[in-house]
This record gives structure tokens, sequence and C-alpha cells, in this order.
């Protein structure tokens, strides 16, 4: 018998004796009450190191987490990293207050209250991970039975491929068509890739439309840029209606009008041919449909330009020498900023990328690099599923680049609500909701609509935010933090480098990683075969084609690389119709698309009286999306949003810093605080995203600021066809939004 | 006072740091069971009399459960609407929480109850998946003191009981149970609020908090 046990029944006894029978109801309680042991474990402050990976972005810094007594208390990036660089922005350090957040999902919760809504209490009860299990898998087995597995749509991070395949749902619906999907598209439509590593720590030229790396702080891309400025070695200038964080640092800031950035490039490509200032040598070898483009851009001359976006002719024709001369020059891209926001989008991306070809910018250190991501071992399940149909309730389908393959792709997360309540082309009937918040969605009230009409929603989170509200099963992941992985990243992967993680701290509370859940869930519904391996076990596996063990990358530092070498790639092997780089993009053409940048008339709107404005948005550089408000550091620097309007529009309309403003659109309206400057144009507004909140389970987040998402469209189904763009973006700031007082 | 008479009087405490911890744990049938057949009373009744806390308290917690007459299964519910509402995720005012660091005194600097444990030689046991100051974990902690201090008959545990009420229990208790008076929608917690608060000002007597 073990000390423990002695002393435990000799107390008792006496408890017995003394205080009665009552109190052995207590002692013999069939929770676990004795929570402590004796321990020299906390003797002396004991640190401890791990190294991890950043979840907060996709970009996946390495960092070396520091523990002392088994709390986390430091989060630092590790200086052999591309991403990181020894350093993490403000969100990766923040890492730790998601970790520690106090409103954070800690147990399976079950809706008790079948009423749903914008401020309606769910009356959540917490249950154990067996009946939510059990649940999950009846709910989803009732609307398989009844309606068939596509009935079940997956929305968000495209983690829900097993489950997916095995019930016969094509149904994966990411909401990239709100963020990067233009980029995606017109770079696998130029060169089979679907996207490229703008190298500006080393650029000779920095030419950005938006891009605002010091605003979003994307940490490699905003540290190599101001190591750029630091060395005083490139030119950045910057085409932005507002003067951004990065426009404020650059050399030159144009503050073009909105959607003219599409006519300032398609002259400046006009100028450099015009004036034989390409590089031919690259040309000829490596790109293929030059010819065709000459004729294309001989209209687009920069006085045409110049009318329509405010930028001077001379200008124009300055920056485009200056581009053509720089040793290297480099034309950063990525999402949400002008590329895809408005009509012209994706000929504005395809603009982009051309003018870096006829100028020999690519796979050299300043200009675009493609990706040299590790190319881990997949591990594969037993089984394969086979879809029920190819024909998806978002119609991605029906734009081949957009979705190649079924659940090979993007999709369109714009019309899901629309889907939902038409119930077409089929009814959904049920949802999974993974990592992706209300705010993605423009107009949420329409998509929280279409939420309750579903028959049922799990929604897979860390935070109780707007979805956690709205669904009928909550299910708690855990953090980056509290779990071990491997990732290849491919951000700033100049070279190839691995980052490992280990778990910082055991999951807390109840939580778990998103492939236990969904083990769970499949294992419920007898899908076990097709499960992809995952965890720990499948490390060494994944590591196989680099000949290392996951632990040894742990004593490296967490971070490995095979080789520290840049080497330019061979731009006549790519994945195209012609191997090169498609400045005539022949897949464009095969599908009926413009296979050349091309402007159009219809797709220029404008404010039409003072009161009328150009809408703009950005994010703030301390938060991503709408999911770090409630993080504590961050939400002390930057807590609400307002929006940025011109000083002296806003005088003509007799509004003041500070006063709370209406700004409507044809989808809604939002109160929100002005904040007047100079540094944008009068004609143009700013509402940073991610604010907003009315999920009042976020303690520190809810009731601040103003959802940008409220005044911007959203399109149907036939909208979107009928658009017809490769991409099926949102384009979700093509309008035009009206400020008033109140 | 005899030993007998101290040992009962250590023993009701041990018992009513245990009964806290049951009852801010996650509501449980065993819970509901003692609420309906009258043994959480009793228990109560007891404890509160060794300890000379007024039992007035118990005639509101006997009408309360008398007026409640459900069944168990929807006692139980209610319960855990309740609980996870006040102390999981809250709606909609925002959780009243059982973590210290939430309802901690301002005007002093937060003391890490893992200072204490080091202090004791002790530690969480792995099966603890919460945080390290969440008041089920600080209650055990003070009932785990309680029974080193009769099994090793050291002074020292006394000491250190003394130091975490003064030093930690105290910076954030008042301000926890007045939030859950405020907060609760049902009378059970509000009335186990104030049992807390009488209970930690006897403490306070107990202990020689200055």
């Amino acid at each position: 018998m073990s000390r423990d046990q002695v002393s435990r029944r000799s107390f008792i006894k006496g408890a017995v004796a003394t205080t009665g029978v009552a109190a052995l109801a207590v002692l013999n309680s069939k929770i676990d009450l004795d929570l402590f042991h004796d321990s020299t474990a906390y003797a002396g402050g004991e640190v401890e190191t791990k190294p991890g990976y950043c979840g907060i972005c996709g970009m996946e810094c390495a960092f070396t987490g520091k523990l002392v007594d088994g709390k986390l208390v430091k989060l630092e990036g590790n200086t052999e990293d591309l991403q990181s660089g020894g350093s993490l922005c403000a969100k990766g350090n923040a890492g730790i207050n998601m970790l520690y957040d106090p409103d954070r999902l800690k147990y399976p919760l079950l809706r008790t209250n079948p009423e749903k809504g914008i401020g309606v209490d769910p009356k959540w009860k917490r249950i154990s991970w067996d009946e939510a299990f059990a649940i999950a898998a009846s709910k989803l087995d009732e609307a398989r039975k009844q309606y068939g597995g596509k009935s079940i749509v997956w929305i968000g991070k495209h983690k829900g491929k097993d489950f997916l395949s095995a019930v016969g749902s094509p149904n994966d619906i990411c909401h990239h068509s709100t963020c990067d999907t233009v980029r995606d598209v017109a770079c696998e439509a130029t060169f089979g890739i679907n996207s490229f590593i703008p190298d500006v720590a080393e650029s000779d030229y920095i030419l950005c439309f938006g891009w605002d790396q010091f605003g979003k702080a994307k940490n490699a891309w905003a540290r190599g840029l101001s190591e750029n400025l630091g060395r005083n070695k490139g030119k950045l200038v910057v085409l932005d209606p507002r003067l951004s964080p990065t426009a404020s640092k650059a050399h030159e800031w144009i503050p073009v009008r909105p959607g003219g950035d599409h006519a300032v490039i398609l002259a400046m490509i006009h100028v450099i041919i015009k004036e034989n200032l390409i590089d031919a040598d690259f040309i000829a070898k490596f790109t293929s449909g030059f010819d065709k483009l000459v004729p294309a851009v001989n209209a687009y001359t920069p006085e045409w330009a110049a009318e329509i976006s405010d930028v001077p002719a001379e200008t124009i024709v300055r920056i485009a020498r200056e581009f053509a001369a720089a040793p290297s020059a480099v034309i950063p891209f990525h999402k949400r900023e002008a590329a895809q926001v408005r009509f012209n989008g994706m000929s504005l991306a395809r603009a982009m990328l051309i003018l870096m070809a006829i100028t020999g910018n690519y796979e050299k250190r300043g200009g675009a690099i493609f990706a040299r991501s590790a190319k881990l071992e997949k591990m594969k399940p037993k089984a394969k599923g086979k879809l029920e149909t190819t024909e998806r309730i978002d119609g991605a389908e029906k734009f081949p680049l957009l979705l190649p393959e079924p659940l090979k792709g993007e999709a369109i997360f714009q019309v899901v609500p629309d889907a939902i309540l038409s119930e077409k082309p089929y009814p959904v009937k049920a949802a999974i909701i993974y990592a992706q918040g209300l705010f993605a969605m423009s107009d949420p009230q329409k998509y929280v609509e279409a939420l309750k009409k579903l028959d049922f929603v799990i929604n897979i989170n860390i935070l109780p935010d707007e979805i956690a509200t709205m669904a009928d099963l909550v299910l708690p992941e855990c953090t980056y933090l509290e779990k071990g992985g491997i990732s290849g990243r491919k951000y700033n992967a100049i070279y190839t480098q691995i980052a490992v993680a280990e778990a910082m701290v055991k999951p807390m509370y109840e939580s778990m990683p998103l492939s236990k859940i969904l083990n769970g869930i499949m294992e419920k519904m007898g899908l076990t075969d097709f499960i992809t391996p995952s965890g720990k076990d499948t490390y060494d596996l994944q590591l196989d084609p680099y000949n290392v063990r996951y632990k040894d990358i742990v004593k490296m530092g967490g971070v490995f690389t095979p080789k520290k070498e840049f080497k330019p790639k061979d731009l006549a092997t790519l994945k195209t119709h012609s191997k090169k780089i498609e400045i005539y993009s022949e897949e464009l053409a095969k599908h009926g698309y413009a296979p050349l940048p091309v402007h159009k008339d219809e797709w220029m709107i404008a404010p039409q009286n003072k009161n009328q404005f150009y809408f703009t948005t950005t994010r703030m550089a301390t938060h991503r999306h709408a999911s770090t408000q409630n993080m504590v550091w961050l939400h002390e620097i930057h807590p609400e949003n307002s929006v940025v309007i011109n000083k002296k529009a806003a005088e003509k309309l007799g509004i003041k810093d500070g006063e709370i403003v209406k700004v409507t659109s044809p989808t809604g309206e939002i109160k929100i605080k002005a904040r007047l400057t100079a540094g944008i144009r009068p004609d143009t507004i700013c509402v940073p995203h991610g604010y907003g909140h009315w999920a009042k389970f976020m303690s520190l987040a809810q009731g601040l600021g103003a959802n940008d998402g409220d005044i911007m469209p959203l399109s149907t189904r036939e909208e979107t066809f009928k658009l017809n763009d490769p991409s099926a973006s949102s384009f979700d700031c093509q309008f035009i939004a009206e400020v008033k007082k109140l | 006072m005899s030993r007998q008479a101290q040992l009962t009087l250590v023993t009701a405490r041990y018992s009513f740091y245990r009964l806290l911890q049951l009852v801010f744990s996650y509501p449980t049938k065993q819970l509901v069971d003692m609420l309906q057949d009258g043994s959480f009373i009793y228990t109560l009744e007891i404890l509160m009399k060794e300890l000379r806390i007024s039992e007035t308290v118990l005639i509101e917690l006997k009408d309360e459960l008398n007026e409640k007459e459900t069944d168990a299964g929807e006692l139980l519910q209610q319960m855990e609407i309740e609980y996870t509402r006040l102390f999981i995720n809250a709606y909609p005012k925002a959780a009243v929480g059982l973590y210290a660091s939430l309802h901690w005194n301002k005007q002093c600097v937060f003391s890490d109850p893992v200072e204490f444990w080091r202090k004791a030689k002790v530690a969480l046991n792995d099966r603890w998946n919460e945080r390290s100051d969440h008041l089920v974990a600080e209650l055990g902690f003070m009932g785990y003191l309680i029974e080193k201090e009769l099994e090793q008959k050291n002074r020292i545990y006394y000491t250190l009981q003394n130091e975490f009420l003064e030093r930690h229990f105290l910076k954030w208790l008042p301000a926890f149970c007045a939030k859950l008076t405020e907060s609760a929608e049902s009378k059970f917690y509000k009335i186990i609020s104030r049992i807390t608060m009488d209970f930690i000002e006897k403490e306070v007597e107990y202990l020689k908090v200055s």
C-alpha cells in the first residue's frame, strides 16, 4: 500500500469519527478532487525551450518557445529561418494570448436553444467528447441517408478532404475567392504554379499596387522590405489611394484612383514595348505569346491611363523606364489588394506578371521566385472515397482554372449563402465549419440566414466567435501551441527549409487537434479506412525524402535546411502549354477567357457626389482578419477600427475627427468612428477589416468598431456565372459607399 | 482546544474545501442526487455548525430545492447550462470565470499559485487539464495543505495556508463571489457564492490573517 493511501485511510477514519458520515459524501466524490501530489517539479523556476512554428497566418515562421515551470512565457523567432529570420511579428509574439485566453473554447458544447440568430444566446451545455462524436456522427449520417453525402458541406480551410471523399460530397468550400484566387489563377495561367515569392529583400525596384506589407505584416516580406530600405538598396514605389504604412516608407507614393492601377500597368507595358526596354533575350528563351501582346497594348497609352488613374502620364513613363532599367525588379501581390477586389483584378494580375516577364524578372534574386517548398512524403488512407457528384453548390466546377479537379482547387465562397437559401443546385442540410469566422463572408447577415436554414451545423473552433454562436455543436480545437507538426512552408522558400514543432504544452482543457476530432467523428460513422494517417507516428515517414528524422530536426533547433542555396529554375520546363511563361495564356484562351490583359470601360465605377466614395479595406498590422481581436496584447494596441476619410472631404460633410458616422452601401450600413487624415484621396474611404464582433463570448473583442463586411456585397451563383471571371473572385470592393453624419 | 476538537475542526475545514471543489466543478448526477436526497444540505449543516458559520442561508437553499421539484435529469441539464454560462463561455455578459487572474485585485501584483506549490513542494497531477489558477485547483491546494498538516503534524503547512489565503485567495475571491452573486441566474449559485464568502471569512479568523 502506498504512503498516500495509508495517510488517506487514517484521515478518513478520523473524519468519520469526528464529523460523521456527512463528510464521507464529499470525500468519496466521483469527481477526481485529489489534484495534487508531492513533487519538487517546481523546485527552482525551471526553464525549458522547445521549437515550433507559428499558426496565426500561413507563413509558419519558426520560433523557439520558452517555458518557465511548464508555462509558456515567450516566443522568439528562429534566426536560421527564412520566414521569421529571428523575429516574430506582433501577432506571432501574441500567440501566448491565444493559448491562455480565458474566453477560448474548452469543452465540447451542445446548443440547447433551438432559436438562432445574431445576439441569440445558444444556451450551451458542456458535453463529453464521446457524446459529441456520437451526436455529430448521427446527425451527419442522417443528412447523408436522406439527402446524400453531397448535402454535407465543409466550409473552411482545406482540411476536410478525407471526410468529404468518404461521404461522397464534392463541397469543399474555403474562403479564398474573397482572398487570393485572382493571384492563384493568374499565376497558374501564366506559369503553371499558383504563386510566386516576391524577393523584396534583394530587389532593386519594388513596385506595389497596394500590397501594404508594413500595414499587414506578413513577417518575412515586411522584414525583407524593411531590411532592403535599411540598406538603401532598392527603390520602393507604392500606388495606393491611401498613404498606407508601406506608402509612408516608400521613396514615392502615388495616390492612384481605385481601379486605376490596371490602366497604369497596361500603359507601363505599352511604354516598355514602344521604347524597346524589354529583355529580348529572356522573352525569346522563356516566354511565349509576346508577339500577340504588342498589338494588344497599343491603345493603352500613358495619356489614356492618366485619365483613368489620375497618375500623370509622365509619371507612368518614368516608372516604366525605371522598372525596366533596374537590375532586378518585382511587383509583389498576394491577396485582397488592387488585384483581388475589383472587376479588373484578373487582368491587372496578369498584367503585373507579364510586366515582370517582359523585363526578365523571374527566377533571379530581387525578382519573382518560385517557392522551393519541401516535398514531404504524402501519407495515404487505406481507402479512397467516391464522390456522388462533381456538381457543387458553389458551381466551382464551371471554373476549370479555379477547380481543375474535384476536391483539388479552390471554391466560390461568396455564393454559399445564396446556394443554401435557394437550394440550388440541391439542398444542403449539414455543415462542418472549420477555422472560418463569420466575418470572412461579406454581408454576414445573409450568411446567418443561410446557417439558420441548415439542419445541423458543427463548428470546430478555438474561440467562441460569431460562427460558434450559430452552431448546434461546437468542438474545441487546440491551438498550434498545443500540438506538434512538420511543415515544408512556401511563403519565403527561396531555398527549401523544413520546420518542425513540438507541442509547447499539452492541449488545455479538453481541446484536441483537428485530426483527432475528425478521426473521432469518422470512426463513429464507420469511415476509419478513409482517414489519412497523421500525427507523431508519421513524422519520420514524411521526412523520408530528406533522410532526416524529426528528433534530429528538434535537436537542430527546429529548422532543417538541406541546402542553403538559391539556384534559378529552368523556365523552359514549366507546366504550361508552351512549357514557358505564357504572356498569351493558352489555358485562358482554351476555356474562353481573355488570354491577354484587357481594359473594359464597363468595369469602371465612380462616386457621383460629395457623400459618395470609393471603398477600400485593409488589415491592421497587429491583427489577422477577424480572428485575433480577443488576444489581449493585440487588443491593447488596436482595439477598434475607424473609417479613414480625407480631412477636406470630411469638412465638406461637416464631419469631425472621432465622430460616429454612417457608412452605407447597397448591401447595408455601419456606424463607425471617423478618422480624418490628409493621407487618403478625397474620393476614397478605408475601413480596416476584423472588427465589429457581436459574439459577446469574446470579452475583449465584442462591441468594438464595425464590420466592413456588413457593407460589402455578396453574389448569387447566377451573378458569378454571368461575370464569368476565371478566378470567380468576390471582387467585394466593386461598389460605391456613402458617408453621412448621424 | 482539546486535540479531538482540533481534529474535528480541521477535518471540517478540509471537507468544506472538498465540498466547494465539488460545487465549482462541472455539475454531475452525483451532485444532483445529493441535492435532491438532502445529503448536500445535511453535509453543509454539519460542517457549518462545526465551523460556526451561520446556517440561515441554508433555509433559502432548502426552499429553492423544494420549489424546484424537477426531475433529476432536467435539474442536471439546468445546472449544466447555468454552469457553462457562468464559468465556461458566458452570454450576454462576459464570463464570471473560475480563474484567479480574471478577478485579481489590480492594485496588487499577481501572485502565481505555482509559487505557493513550489514552496509546499507539491505539483498538480498530469490529468488536470485546466489552468493552474482555476478555483477548483486552488481549493484543492488548500485541502492538500490541510491533509499534509494532519499527516505530518508540521506547522509549516498551517503557515502556508495562511500565506496562500492572505497573499492569493483574498486578492480575488471576494471579487469573484461578488460577480457570481450578480451574474448567477439560479439561486443555487447565488447561495453558494454567499456560503463561500462566509467560509472564507471563518478561514481568515482561523488562520489569523491580519
